[in-house]
Parts: structure tokens; sequence; C-alpha cells
């Protein structure tokens, strides 16, 4: 209001309760499309996050499948190297001069 | 698909039913070798026995990792090298009895030289003592060469093992090095979406902040209404039925819970999205140390290969969770309308905000005014306004802004910020002239 202290005619009154209520409507639609906006382009780019995490993952389950080989295979070298060492001893006990 | 790295489970077993002295390995061996287990020797289960009891009471194991570190244990080469040094040993001694023998020949042969000189019995015997060194010698030469042989057979062992543990050990180090690198590709992506969508999610809060503004200047003009209203003679109660004034205040309040919603929704959005991005930066991080860990175990060793150490120099950088940016609302908005009484509301402006491209383009003026000369990574001159002068169009392409959308300074500095966050570029570079722009009118 340009003038405080003037009162306005009822008609006057009418007109600014209009234009206020049209300026509601304004807002209401601004927001409607702020919200429309925004749930479109965090959908893409959130699309896009699920798409690289999904990646990662399927890499990672791939490690994990080269851990349990390498562990198998390690275990397994552990193994045979003590089932080595046990046999060189008993051949040793059975045949001590063999060192000589 | 978690990394299965707890042998708790297996630690209880182990000590709810305790298991004969060679089977106490036996929790632990992976179920592929069971098979090979249960044909083992009680003396070979023994010795893996010993070898695996760091693994008995380590909760938590990183297993590919433990198990490793076993293998690359002195353990093995011990066992393989105290048998070596004692025929090696052996062998010395041998060596030292042969020079004995080499001398007392020598004094043999000199005493058998003086005796032929000077004519006297005994040489033939000399030569005899003599010819039972040589035998002995040579007996001893013998035994040495088949010590030597067996000393070289067990190094060759050690190296056999050595190297087929270090094939296995290279093979899965190299799977990490060709795994993790799209690996850190797809975080650095992730990265920079996460940084992107916090620049929606700002820009977003910032025009909802400007309807928030909108919305109390309407407040603002209806109480100056009813302030009419109530001057020109009319009761409260008759100001409190107008029917336009009841419409009026139900679509404000509508208004509020929308913009409520709105904010509580981008905030759901954000953390939604910095949760995703966290788990799976959790996820990778013990894989990244694991390479490390794999490379340290194998450098960890007794005898020199002449392999080379790598190194995995890049590490994360954790997210860090984004807080919500909560914005002061703004006091007053403005708008028009073209009736047949023209209304005396001014939608214009609302207080302490303007205009988006306003606001750029002030703050292109200051970065260009005080733009100054920096090496960049490549040791070239260069303007820091070629960095952080902003082209409109890309900002409003980024942000969904519009050219007349309204904000405060504060408010664009913000956007500002996450800006340049998306363009990786460093903070240091515009501090100064955010301080000169929040201040300047």
């Amino acid at each position: 209001m340009n003038d405080d202290n003037k009162i306005k005619t009822e008609d006057e009154l009418i007109a600014d309760l209009e234009s206020l209520l049209d300026e509601a409507k304004n807002v209401e639609k601004e927001v409607n499309i702020i919200s429309k906006d925004f749930n479109q382009e965090i959908d893409r780019k959130e699309t896009e996050i699920d798409q690289g995490i999904k990646e990662i993952d399927n890499d990672l389950t791939e490690l994990d499948q080269a851990d349990k080989e390498a562990e198998v295979d390690i275990e397994k070298l552990m193994m045979e190297e003590a089932e080595n060492i046990t046999e060189e001893e008993k051949e040793i006990e059975a045949n001590p001069q063999k060192t000589e | 698909m978690e990394p299965k790295q707890n042998t708790n489970n297996a630690v209880e077993n182990n000590i709810s039913a305790p298991l004969p002295e060679p089977e106490r390995a036996a929790p632990f061996v992976e179920k592929t070798n069971k098979g090979f287990w249960s044909k083992m020797s009680s003396g070979a289960k023994e010795i893996m026995s010993n070898a695996y009891e760091g693994i008995y009471m380590t909760p938590g194991l990183n297993k590919v990792v433990g198990k490793m570190e076993i293998a690359y244990n002195q353990f093995w080469m011990d066992i393989k090298e105290g048998k070596a040094a004692r025929l090696k040993d052996k062998m010395d001694s041998f060596g030292a009895e042969n020079n004995s023998l080499g001398k007392a020949k020598s004094e043999i042969t000199k005493a058998a030289t003086m005796l032929e000189e000077i004519g006297l019995p005994g040489v033939a015997t000399n030569l005899r003592a003599e010819k039972k060194i040589e035998t002995q010698i040579s007996k001893n030469e013998n035994k040495m060469d088949k010590l030597q042989g067996r000393i070289e057979d067990r190094e060759n062992r050690v190296k056999l093992f050595a190297n087929k543990r270090d094939a296995i050990a290279d093979r899965l180090i190299t799977h990490y090095e060709k795994k993790l690198s799209p690996i850190e590709g797809n975080l650095g992506v992730l990265e920079q979406r996460r940084n992107e969508i916090e620049l929606f999610c700002i820009s977003t809060e910032v025009k909802i902040a400007e309807q928030k503004a909108r919305i109390k200047k309407i407040e603002d003009a209806r109480s100056k209404i009813e302030e009419n209203y109530l001057r020109a003679g009319y009761s409260d109660r008759q100001v409190r039925k107008n029917s336009a004034i009841k419409e009026l205040n139900d679509q404000i309040n509508s208004l509020y819970t929308d913009v409520q919603l709105e904010q509580a929704k981008v905030a759901a959005r954000r953390r939604a999205v910095n949760k995703k991005i966290a788990k799976v930066n959790r996820k990778a991080e013990p894989y990244r140390n694991k390479k490390n860990e794999l490379i340290r175990v194998k450098n960890n060793r007794p005898i020199d290969f002449g392999l080379k150490e790598r190194r995995y120099a890049d590490e994360w950088k954790g997210t860090e969770e984004t807080e919500g940016h909560p914005r002061k609302p703004g006091d007053e908005i403005y708008g028009y309308q073209d009736d047949e009484i023209e209304p005396e509301i001014n939608f214009e402006n609302y207080e302490n905000m303007e205009r988006f491209d306003v606001l750029t383009e002030r703050w292109n003026i200051l970065i260009a005014q005080n733009s100054e000369r920096i090496t960049d990574t490549e040791g070239n001159l260069r303007q820091t306004s070629e960095f952080l002068l902003i082209p409109p169009e890309e900002i409003m392409q980024a942000t969904w802004i519009s050219p007349d959308n309204q904000m405060t300074k504060e408010n664009f500095v913000k956007i500002v910020e996450q800006y340049y966050k998306v363009k990786k570029i460093d903070k240091g570079m515009y501090e100064k002239i955010i301080s000169i722009f929040i201040e300047t009118k």
C-alpha cells in the first residue's frame, strides 16, 4: 500500500484481495513447478548414481571371487609344503646317514 | 556381497568342541581344501596347525591377507633353512677335515723327499700314507658334493615354494590393480554426481526461499487490508468472516504447508543420496586397503627375489555428509494485477533479495576486478578470473534457476560455492571475493 493512512473503498479492498489471491495462486503454481523440476532432475541423477553403484558392486563381487580363489590356492600350497616337510623328516628319520 | 572376513564362528566352533592337537587348523581350512586336508598326514597337519596359530584368536580377520601373511611368514623358511644350515655345518666340517688332511699330506711328502735325499729307507711307507690321505680327502669331497647337492635341493625347494606363493599373490594384486582402477573411476564419478545433486538441492532450496518470501509479502498485504477494513468501521468478526479474506488465509496456510513439504523432500532426497554414496564408499574401502596390505605382505620377505615394490598412493577421502541449509524467509514479495481497479500492492522486489542475473553479473565484475596471477599445475601463468568467471547460461543450466529468480546475497554465495565445488575450483582462489561481495551494497 502506498498510503497506509488512506481509507480505501470497499471496491479497492476487494481488488487488493483478488490481487493477493491471484498472487497466492501464482506462488502455488511456482511451488508445483519447483517440485516437479526437482523430482525430475534428482530422479535422473540418482539413476546415474544407482548405475555407478551397481558397476562398483559388480567389480567388488569379482574381487571377492578372486580373494576366495587366492585364499584356496595359497592354503593348498601351504598344505602341500607341510606335507613335503613331513616327508623329508620321515626320510631323514628312516635313513639318518643320508646326511653324511 | 559384503567381504567375508570374520572367522568368529569358526573360532566359536573351535572353542565349543576342542579338537585334537594336529586338527587345530581344521576349522580354518577352506571348504575346497577339506578333501586334501583329510588326506594329510598328522605331521603335516601339525605343521599347518602351528602355522595357523595366529588365526585362532583373531576376530574379524581379513582371511586372504591373513593366510597370505602366514604363507609369507619366516616359519616356512625356518624349517627349510634350519635343515640347510645343519647340512652346511656338516659340509664345513668335512672341508675343515680336508684342510687338516692336506696339511698332513704335505708334511708326509716333505719327510719322504728328505728321506730320499739322504738315502734312508721309509719312502714307500710314506707314499702309502700319502695315498691313504688322498683317498680320505677324495671321500670327503664326494660327501661334500652330495651335501652341497642336498643344500641346493633345499634352497631350490624354498625358492619353488616362494615362487608359487608369489605367483598367487601377484595374480591377486594384478586382479586388484585391474579392478580397483574402474572402481576408483566410478567412485570419482559418484562424488561428482553428489556435488551436482547438492548444487541442485541448494538451488531448489533458494527457489523455495523465494516463494516463502512471496507468501510473507502476501500475508503482510493481507494484514494491511484487514486494518483498512477495521478503519472503515468493520468489526473484527466481520473482517474474519469476509469470504475473500477467509479464502486467502486458507490459501496462505496451504502454501506454507506445501513449502514445508518441499523443503522436507529436498532434505530427504539429499540424505538418501549421501547415504547411498557413503555406503558404497564404506564397502569399497576394505578392498582399497587390502591391495596395499597384500603388497606389504609380499614385500615383507626374508629372501630378496628382486621384485619391485609397488605403490598405490591415492587414498580415499571419505564422503562428507552435507548438512541442511536453513534459510531466513524474505520479507516482501511483488506482483501485479491488471484489473479494473489498479491494486496498490507492489510485487516488484522482496526485501534483501535481488535477481539472479543481477547478482551473477555483479559477482563476475568483482572476479574481474580482483583477478590475480597464479601458476597452474603445468607451471603456466594464469589469471584467477579464467577459472572463476561464471558463464550465466552455464550456471542456469546447472541450477535450473531463471535470471529473474530472486535471492539474498548469502544464498547466491551458497550456490556459487557449490558450483565451484562441482568445477573442482579451490576455495582459496575465491574466498576473499565472497567477503567483498557480501559487504558491497
